[in-house]
């Protein structure tokens, strides 16, 4: 056992000397500067194959980023919008009609409620009337994101 | 220039349910229910929400109407109506409107005779 920890020990010793001499000579053969470098660009390298690996590929790491500018350029999109509802929302309470505000305009909002109270004036059963309402509700929607916006294409502008 | 005057004549063209709303909102400020309410009695295709929209965006677009916001409701939650009404445009583009029908029908009536 001792045996073979002694032939370890001149193992490790020989190989020491050896990489410790090899060093040397390169130390003496090049710059300190360059070596340096040198070992810094092997190391970047070698972390850059590892990230690539990690990722799988050039292409997908394009693809990532692609993704990752969609998503913030949504997000932007997204805070704008809740910014831009910001005002008007702050003034409305959290009543459920008023959250319909953030699918169609204020005044599409004000007058459903009118309608289904006209409706609930005329004794009509509650399920004929959200199901009136639900009806008004998709056609403003279509009419407002799709129709209007189609209009608008051959419309002039507001005139003032 | 001819091209643009045909685009201006265009814009000044009114369609039956354009002309129906301006003939409802002349003299008076109406919300989109009240004038559905006024239309639709007796109207052979019911004017719905999403026909009323669209056009009424249309008029405001070609200038025939202007809106005012009104007072927030209360069972809307805060939420305001729209007041729409003529405006002088509208009103003369109605009239043309009005008097192509009548002469179209008195020639009719002629023609027929």
């Amino acid at each position: 056992m001792s045996f073979m920890l002694v032939c370890l020990l001149v193992v490790v010793v020989v190989v020491g000397t050896l990489l410790g001499g090899v060093l040397m000579v390169v130390l003496v053969v090049t710059s300190p500067v360059a070596l340096l470098r040198a070992l810094l660009r092997a190391l970047l390298v070698a972390l850059l194959r590892a990230l690539l690996g990690l990722l799988g590929g050039v292409m997908q790491v394009r693809a990532w980023l692609r993704a990752l500018l969609g998503a913030l350029l949504g997000g932007i999109m997204l805070v704008r919008a809740w910014l831009k509802n910001l005002v008007s929302e702050k003034r409305l309470t959290k009543k459920k009609t008023s959250q319909l505000i953030r699918f169609i305009p204020e005044e599409c909002v004000a007058e459903l409620t009118a309608l289904s109270q006209q409706l609930k004036s005329n004794n009509y059963p509650t399920w004929l009337i959200k199901m009136i309402i639900f009806k008004c509700f998709l056609e403003l929607i279509f009419a407002f994101y799709i129709q209007i916006k189609i209009d608008n294409f051959r419309l002039p502008r507001k005139k003032k | 220039m001819k091209k643009g005057k045909k685009k201006d004549d265009e814009n000044l063209s009114l369609s039956a349910i354009e002309a129906d709303i301006l003939t409802v909102l002349l003299g008076r400020e109406l919300y989109g229910l009240d004038i559905l309410n006024t239309l639709n009695p007796g109207r052979p295709i019911p004017l719905s929400f999403g026909s009323l929209y669209p056009a009424l965006n249309r008029l405001e677009k070609k200038g025939f109407i202007e809106w005012r916001w009104g007072d927030e409701q209360e069972g809307s939650g805060g939420a305001r109506r729209k007041y729409y009404k003529v405006t002088g445009l509208g009103e003369s583009t109605l009239n043309q409107w009005q008097m192509y029908r009548f002469q179209l029908q008195s020639r009719q009536i002629w023609e027929g005779a």
